[in-house]
């Protein structure tokens, strides 16, 4: 039996603490800069990789991530072993109920998000396949690798997304996480097959039976294991030692399926990450031990892969500005046009269709595992994996900013969005009517609304119930016909009585006015005026102030 | 309110405890009684069913009783048609077997159908009951709205102590942003804030309904919807759990990948009622 010597268990050693390192210290840079961390495990790889450090120290660079040998099985063995639990954790988060619950919208917009890119690249690929730099031995797998890799989005990037732009918790955010949940199990479904067609499964089998196997276990897993799994985790979680105990069971258990699929000619990771939505799945799996498990395997083994990637090749060598050009196009046309799509006949507007299309564009493991094997069993150059590894780069850096700008008007609003100077007014009224009255005058004025209306309406409504929240503020508010919130603030130095839980005089009288339709928008600008306005020495120092300007520029100081 | 109320009648020894629950709204909200026994008539069981509104002090003007021989679901939302109830007072197993569960009971099924209001009493030969905790989830909709508003006009009129008003909330995928977030204390942070901020949505929600007489208090869970809620139902006692029908049917996908309504039906550890016509 051959053994690593101890040089080779020191150049291994050496090889992860690099990777390790340097992938963790990028990761880092780039969460500091709000981008994905894996862009930046991606990045350390290149730089670890032949493109950089093995251009300017090759030797070094070699003896530390030789081609061949002891040493590059080992590691290899690491990283796949890497790949398998990554996949866990992406199954960990698919919920079923959340896709069925969400119904047509979210299958319409992750069908199409799936069908139009895959339809676009597969279609360039066949017809075209001189503009991907080669041609290619077998022209249909060839295509239907290409189709594949463009269609599938990437969960991770996009709850991230959703959660930096608030819209997690609205019905777009869900829409968008359900879609991307039902695409990545789709996805995953459709890779399988992918292997069974380049035959690069272990069992040897034909393509049906590779296709087959896949659907038979994943219903076994999701209907009868799924089940084990819910009744288990409660004994498991309460029993054994915690953190450790649940730990091992998912990880053990996430093995046992990557070992069960691999015997049934299947990939491992399939059964990984069918093992991970299965477990995923249970309300026994708290949100606290996936947080533990995501924390373990997202410090630990994503950067081992990721930076995995850069070691590959060379990517100044192998990269062709026209295939990644062709690559990108076709990818952010396809994902963009078909989710969007989707969500539009789903009823959404123009601009939240196009963020629908733009977060799910984003790109990440599926495509860089699908790109390995590819590149391995020479399905495709090196030109085309560093063309699809700069697609999930720049599409991951991208979904951020262009979902951010057209999400600009159906974000969740937040108090500090919605004020100005000119909608600051210090006044010195003795009745809250008058106040009200005011500061209705002012919206109407600004944003041509109906006087009357407005102010008879939040007139009736503070006679319902006084709006006084306590620490010299108050919210008189109503729901008028309008498409966007408005705030007007008056401040008033003698203070007018709105009744208030504190007994004290409100004197920053803060008018909120929402489209009638909107219920919760009304309660979540309230919550967020309330707690801004929290604590009572920084309302002291801006009630300290002689003009509007002073006024917000305290505002900004104090409360952003 | 209720002024029609149905009950499934059995002669199991948890049948008791439904006429007793009935007996009591009768009471309490002026009802007319309809008792209803799938199966064929017989002049034995007629009186059975009488002895038992006896027992219960019903008088003979506030019931009805009535035979049907049919399949049971389709009996009882027949019976509900034809009558037109507000109310149908049905027992049910506190849990059933995994088989029975996806085949469904007649119970469930009905749950599921909801054709008009429900009560589900859960099947106890120890009949006691107290209506004082009334525990209700929202989602803030205007129908969940009315049905606060309902429930609060229902509490006030048979004397219950307090409503508590849980909204219960799920990010899927919440989890994956520890990848970003690079700490599970920095994500366990975000989705305390999350909470935090659901809480004083909600507290403002309730301000805004403006309930009087009757205490309300309001928790915010984060968890899987009708999971959630219905264990923290379970944990505190509650007297009367209620919630409102689902706008759809639900199908046997909602069962296999367990939806907000099946949670709800799946156990049923107090009275649980819900509302469809409010």
């Amino acid at each position: 039996m051959q053994k690593l010597g101890s040089a080779e268990i020191v150049q291994l050693l050496l090889a992860i603490t690099l990777m390790l390192g340097f992938g963790r210290a990028f990761g880092e840079l780039f969460r500091k800069i709000k981008q994905p961390a894996v862009v930046g495990e991606i990045l350390a790889g290149i730089f670890l990789g032949p493109t950089i450090f093995g251009t300017i120290f090759p030797e070094i660079q070699q003896f530390i991530f030789p081609s061949i040998g002891l040493v590059t099985i080992s590691l290899d063995a690491i990283v796949n072993l890497s790949i398998i639990f990554m996949l866990l954790v992406v199954g960990l988060e698919i919920d079923l109920a959340v896709v069925i619950k969400q119904g047509t919208a979210a299958l319409t917009t992750g069908t199409l998000g799936m069908i139009i890119p895959f339809i676009f690249g597969a279609a360039a690929a066949y017809f075209a396949p001189s503009i991907f730099g080669s041609q290619p031995d077998n022209l249909l797998i060839f295509s239907f690798f290409i189709g594949t890799a463009l269609a599938i989005s990437a969960l991770p990037v996009i709850a991230r997304t959703l959660m930096d732009l608030k819209l997690f918790k609205t019905k777009m955010g869900m829409t968008i996480m359900a879609a991307a949940m039902f695409n990545d199990l789709m996805g995953w479904i459709i890779f399988s097959i992918f292997l069974g067609l380049v035959g690069s499964s272990s069992h040897g089998g034909t393509v049906w039976e590779t296709i087959g196997f896949t659907l038979l276990f994943t219903f076994i897993v999701l209907i009868f294991v799924r089940k084990l799994f819910d009744k288990s985790l409660p004994y498991i979680q309460s029993r054994l030692s915690w953190p450790g105990g649940i730990l091992a069971f998912v990880m053990v258990s996430s093995l046992i399926g990557a070992i069960l699929t691999e015997l049934i000619g299947v990939h491992s990771i399939f059964g990984a990450f069918i093992i991970g939505v299965a477990l995923g799945d249970s309300v026994h799996l708290s949100e606290k031990t996936k947080f533990i498990v995501h924390q373990f395997i997202t410090n630990i083994f994503a950067p081992l892969f990721f930076v995995s990637i850069g070691l590959k090749v060379n990517f100044i060598q192998a990269f062709d500005p026209v295939i990644v050009l062709v690559i990108i196009v076709l990818g952010f046309l396809g994902k963009i046009i078909g989710c969007g799509f989707g969500a539009k006949i789903s009823g959404f507007n123009n601009n939240e269709s196009l963020s629908i299309g733009f977060a799910m564009n984003s790109r990440g493991v599926l495509e860089i595992v699908l790109s390995l094997v590819a590149i391995q069993s020479g399905i495709i150059s090196e030109e085309i994996f560093v063309a699809i590894i700069i697609l999930v780069l720049s599409s991951s850096v991208l979904a951020g900013p262009l979902m951010s700008y057209f999400t600009k008007d159906s974000r969740k609003y937040s108090f500090m969005d919605l004020i100005d100077s000119k909608s600051i007014i210090v006044s010195n009224y003795e009745k809250k009517d008058d106040q009200i009255k005011q500061l209705c005058k002012v919206a109407s004025d600004r944003y041509k609304l109906n006087y009357d209306e407005i102010s008879s309406r939040v007139i009736q409504r503070e006679n319902l119930i006084p709006t006084g929240i306590g620490n010299f503020v108050a919210i008189p508010h109503a729901k008028v016909k309008i498409n966007k919130p408005i705030v007007t603030i008056g401040i008033n130095k003698k203070g007018l009585d709105f009744e208030a839980p504190d007994h004290q005089l409100s004197k920053i009288i803060i008018l909120l006015l929402t489209p009638e339709d909107k219920n919760e928008l009304q309660l979540q600008l309230l919550a967020d005026v309330a707690n801004k306005f929290r604590d009572k020495e920084k309302i002291s120092s801006l009630l300290n102030i002689s003009s509007e300007e002073e006024f917000m520029s305290k505002i900004k100081e104090e409360l952003a | 309110m209720f002024k029609k109320i149905g009950i499934a009648v059995s002669f199991s020894p948890y049948g008791k405890s439904l006429f007793k629950i009935a007996a009591f709204l009768q009471k309490e909200l002026s009802s007319q009684l309809y008792l209803m026994h799938i199966g064929n008539f017989s002049e034995e069981k007629e009186n059975r069913v009488k002895a038992l509104a006896q027992e219960f002090n019903i008088d003979e003007s506030a019931y009805k009783i009535e035979f049907k021989k049919d399949e049971p679901s389709k009996a009882l939302a027949k019976f509900v048609e034809t009558e037109n109830l507000d109310l149908l007072i049905l027992g049910a197993l506190e849990k059933e077997t995994t088989l029975k569960y996806y085949i469904g009971s007649v119970a469930r099924n009905l749950m599921r159908s909801a054709p008009t209001n429900l009560l589900i009493c859960p099947a106890k030969k120890e009949a006691d009951f107290e209506f004082n905790n009334l525990f209700i989830t929202t989602d803030y909709s205007s129908r969940s709205e009315t049905a606060i508003k309902f429930l609060a006009d229902f509490g006030k009129l048979i004397n219950s102590k307090r409503i508590v008003v849980i909204r219960e909330f799920n990010i899927p995928g919440l989890a994956v942003t520890v990848d970003d977030f690079g700490s599970a204390n920095d994500a366990e942070y975000s989705m305390n804030n999350l909470v935090a901020e659901e809480k004083e949505k909600l507290d403002f929600f309730l301000k805004e309904i403006n309930i009087k007489d009757i205490a309300i208090e309001s928790v915010c869970l984060y968890g899987k919807e009708g999971f959630a809620s219905n264990k923290f139902v379970k944990d505190n006692n509650a007297d009367l759990s209620v919630i409102t029908a689902p706008l759809k049917r639900p199908k046997l996908f909602d069962r296999i990948f367990t939806s907000e309504i099946e949670f709800n039906i799946k156990e049923i550890p107090s009275p649980l009622l819900i509302l469809k016509k409010f």
